[in-house]
C-alpha cells in the first residue's frame, strides 16, 4: 500500500499532524488555554494557529509537495 | 434593515454580475469542442486552476457557516477552519498528480476502468456524487441569495433566481472554460473580501491584543480549550473528541470531492496540477484567515456597535440575529447564519459591505457553477451515454450536459425555497458521504494493488446509508448531528462531528472486503494503479 508515494509526502503528513497535536496537547494542558501567553507581543494561538498553522505550514507543505516531485521528475528527464 | 443600502454596495454587486455575465459571453466557443467544454481543453494554468480550486472547494458555508461555528463553539473550532487548509497540500500527492496523468473526463472514469466494470460500478459511484451535487447545489444557491437579500435587499426568492439565471448562463454557455475562469476571479475575490473585512476589525479593536481583550471580556469562555477546570466554550468542546473530530470532517475533503477532483483533469501537465494546489493554499489560506478573526469576534462587534443592538427589545448577539431572521423572513438559514454579514454591517462601512457582497456571492456561486459541471457530466455524459446508451446524447454531448445542468439548477432551486437544516450542516454531512462512500476506492484504488472492485460497491452502498442514517438520528434524536449517534445506547456523551468515525471505518472495511475477494487483472493494475504512481 502506497508504494511509489513520494517520501515527501510522508515528511509533510509528520511535519503537519505533529504539530498539530503538540499544539492540542499544550492547549488542553494549559485549562485555561493558551491565550494568556504571549508570542512577538500577542496572544499566542492567533501566532501559532491563525497564521503560522493556518497559512505558513500549509504553504510551506503545498510547496514542498510540488518543487521535490517536479525537481526528481527532472532529474530523471536529464538523465 | 430594510432601506438603508448604500449606492457604493450596489455598484459592487452590478460590477460583479458584469464580470460573470461577460465571461460566460466570452467562452462561448467552447461549446464547439467537447474538450474544451467537459474539461477546459486540459491547458489550465496553475494560478488560474489554483484560484478555481479555491473557490470552487471554500463553498458559501464557508462565509456563512464557518464564522457561525466559531460564534458558537468558541476558540476550539480554529482547528477545524486550519485542518480545511492543512488537507489541501495532502491532494497534490494522493490524486491530483495520479489524476492528471490519466486525464479522465468524468469523475466516474477512474472507477470503471480501475475496476473493471463499466455500469455497475458507474452506477453505484454515481449515487453518492449526484446527491451530494444536489444538496451543494441547493446549498450554494441558499448561500448567495442570502447574501443578496441581506447585503442588497433584494426578496429571497427573487435572490435565487437572480442566481439560478446568473450561473446557468455562464455554465451552459461555457461549460468548463466559463466555470474555470469565472472561479479563478471568484477565488482573488472571496480572498480579499475575507482579508478586507479581518484587517478593519483588527484595525477597529487596536490590534491582536485589544481584540483578544474585547473577545474575552465579552464572552469568557470564549478560549477555553476542552477539558478545562473552568467549564467550556460549547458542551461539544467539553472534551477531546469535540476538537479532533472536527478537525478531521473537511481535512481530506480536497484530495476526494468530485468538485476539486475535476479541476485537476483540467491541468496541462502533472507538474501544473500538483503546483496549482500551492495558489489554492494561498488564496483559501489567506481567506481563512480573515474568517478566523471575523468568526471570533463577530458575538463582540454585534453586541457593542451594531445600530440595532438595545432596539426592539434586543439584547445581545443571539437575539439580534434572531431578529434580522424574522427580518428576512425566511427559513433558509439558523439564526447564526446572519453572524458574518450583521458584523460586517456593524462596522459601517459601505465599501467593505461592497466588497463582502462580491465575495460572498463569488464563493457561493462558485460552488454552483463547479458542482453543475461534475453533475452534467455524470448525468449528461455517464448516465446517458455510458450507461443508458442513448443515441441522441452519443451524437449530442453538449446538448445532453446543457439539458442536464438545467435540469439540476431547477430542482435545486425548487429545494432552495423552503430547504432543511442548517448551511453548514448540510455541507458536512456530504463531505463525510462522499469521503467515507468513494473515498476509498479512489485513494486505494490508486495506492493499492489489492483494491478490488467488490470491496469498491460494497464500501459505496453502506456507508452512503450508514452515514445518512447515523447523521439524521444523532441530529434527530440526541438534538445534534455532532453527537456519536449510540451515546443513549452506551450512557454516555461522546463529540463525533458530523458522524465523521465512519471514514476510517471505511477504509478499514474496504481493506478487509479486498482481501476476501478477487483482485482485478494483472494488466489493470498495472495501467491504472502502477503507472499512475509514477510522473
Amino acid at each position: 500500500m502506497f508504494k511509489g508515494m513520494h517520501p515527501i509526502f510522508w515528511i509533510g503528513l509528520l511535519i503537519m499532524y505533529s504539530l498539530s497535536i503538540i499544539f492540542w496537547i499544550w492547549e488542553i494542558a494549559s485549562d485555561v488555554g493558551t491565550i494568556h501567553t504571549k508570542i512577538f507581543g500577542i496572544p499566542a494561538p492567533w501566532v501559532y494557529g491563525n497564521i503560522f498553522m493556518l497559512y505558513i505550514v500549509s504553504l510551506f507543505i503545498s510547496w514542498m509537495f510540488y518543487y521535490f516531485p517536479a525537481k526528481n521528475s527532472g532529474q530523471r528527464k536529464e538523465e | 434593515m430594510p432601506g438603508d443600502i448604500h449606492p457604493v454596495v450596489v455598484a459592487f454587486a452590478i460590477a460583479y454580475f458584469i464580470v460573470m455575465f461577460g465571461i460566460g459571453w466570452a467562452s462561448r466557443k467552447a461549446a464547439l469542442s467537447p474538450s474544451e467544454y467537459m474539461v477546459a481543453g486540459r491547458k489550465v494554468g496553475a494560478f488560474v486552476n489554483g484560484a478555481a480550486l479555491a473557490s470552487t472547494y471554500l463553498s458559501p458555508a464557508s462565509f456563512l457557516g464557518l464564522p457561525a461555528f466559531v460564534f458558537l463553539l468558541g476558540y476550539s473550532f480554529w482547528w477545524a477552519m486550519i485542518a480545511i487548509i492543512l488537507g489541501m497540500p495532502i491532494a497534490a500527492l494522493l490524486t491530483a498528480a495520479p489524476l492528471r496523468k490519466y486525464a479522465p473526463v468524468s469523475f466516474t472514469d477512474y472507477y470503471a476502468d480501475r475496476y473493471e466494470d463499466e455500469k455497475p460500478v458507474r452506477i453505484i459511484t454515481s449515487i453518492p456524487v449526484i446527491i451530494t451535487g444536489i444538496l451543494y447545489v441547493t446549498l450554494a444557491l441558499i448561500g448567495t441569495a442570502l447574501f443578496m437579500m441581506a447585503i442588497l435587499q433584494i426578496p429571497y426568492v427573487w435572490s435565487l433566481v437572480i442566481a439560478a439565471i446568473t450561473v446557468l448562463f455562464y455554465v451552459y454557455l461555457g461549460g468548463m472554460v466559463s466555470t474555470t475562469w469565472s472561479n479563478a476571479f471568484q477565488g482573488v475575490m472571496m480572498a480579499i473580501a475575507a482579508v478586507c473585512v479581518a484587517i478593519v476589525v483588527l484595525v477597529t479593536f487596536g490590534g491582536f491584543n485589544g481584540l483578544t481583550e474585547a473577545i474575552a471580556t465579552n464572552n469568557p469562555k470564549f478560549f477555553l480549550p476542552p477539558h478545562s477546570s473552568k467549564g467550556f466554550s460549547h458542551p461539544i468542546m467539553a472534551g477531546w473528541t469535540g476538537l479532533v473530530s472536527f478537525f478531521f470532517v473537511w481535512h481530506y475533503g480536497f484530495a476526494t470531492m468530485p468538485y476539486t477532483v475535476v479541476r485537476f483533469f483540467t491541468t496541462m501537465d502533472i507538474n501544473t496540477a500538483r503546483r496549482s494546489i500551492f495558489w489554492c493554499v494561498f488564496l483559501g489560506g489567506a481567506m481563512y484567515w480573515g474568517l478566523v478573526i471575523i468568526g471570533s469576534a463577530a458575538k463582540v462587534i454585534l453586541e457593542t456597535m451594531h445600530p440595532l443592538m438595545g432596539q426592539h427589545g434586543i439584547k445581545n448577539a443571539v437575539e439580534l440575529l434572531g431578529y434580522l431572521k424574522k427580518v428576512y423572513a425566511t427559513n433558509a438559514a439558523a439564526v447564526t447564519d446572519y453572524s458574518m454579514i450583521a458584523a460586517t454591517r456593524a462596522l459601517d462601512q459601505p465599501w467593505l459591505m461592497g466588497i463582502l457582497v462580491a465575495g460572498g456571492l463569488s464563493i457561493a456561486m462558485s460552488t454552483v457553477a463547479g458542482w453543475l459541471v461534475v453533475t452534467q457530466v455524470v448525468l449528461g455524459r455517464d448516465w446517458m451515454v455510458k450507461i443508458c446508451n442513448n443515441k441522441w446524447a452519443s451524437e449530442n454531448p453538449i446538448a445532453a450536459m446543457r439539458l442536464w445542468n438545467t435540469i439540476v439548477l431547477v430542482i435545486c432551486f425548487l429545494l432552495a425555497i423552503n430547504p432543511p437544516g442548517m448551511v453548514l450542516d448540510l455541507s458536512g454531512w456530504a463531505f463525510v458521504v462522499i469521503i467515507a462512500s468513494v473515498g476509498p476506492g479512489l485513494i486505494l484504488g490508486i495506492w493499492w494493488d489489492r483494491a478490488t472492485k467488490a470491496a469498491h460497491l460494497s464500501t459505496t452502498i453502506i456507508f452512503t446509508i450508514a452515514t445518512f442514517c447515523s447523521w439524521l438520528y444523532a441530529r434527530i434524536a440526541l438534538g445534534s448531528p455532532h453527537w456519536f449517534f449510540l451515546n443513549k445506547a452506551f450512557g454516555w456523551k461522546i463529540a463525533t462531528a458530523h458522524q465523521v468515525y465512519w471514514i476510517p471505518v471505511a477504509f478499514i472495511f474496504f481493506i478487509i472486503v479486498s482481501l476476501l475477494t478477487k483482485p482485478a487483472s494483472q494488466e489493470t493494475i498495472q495501467k491504472y494503479s502502477l503507472d499512475l504512481r509514477r510522473d
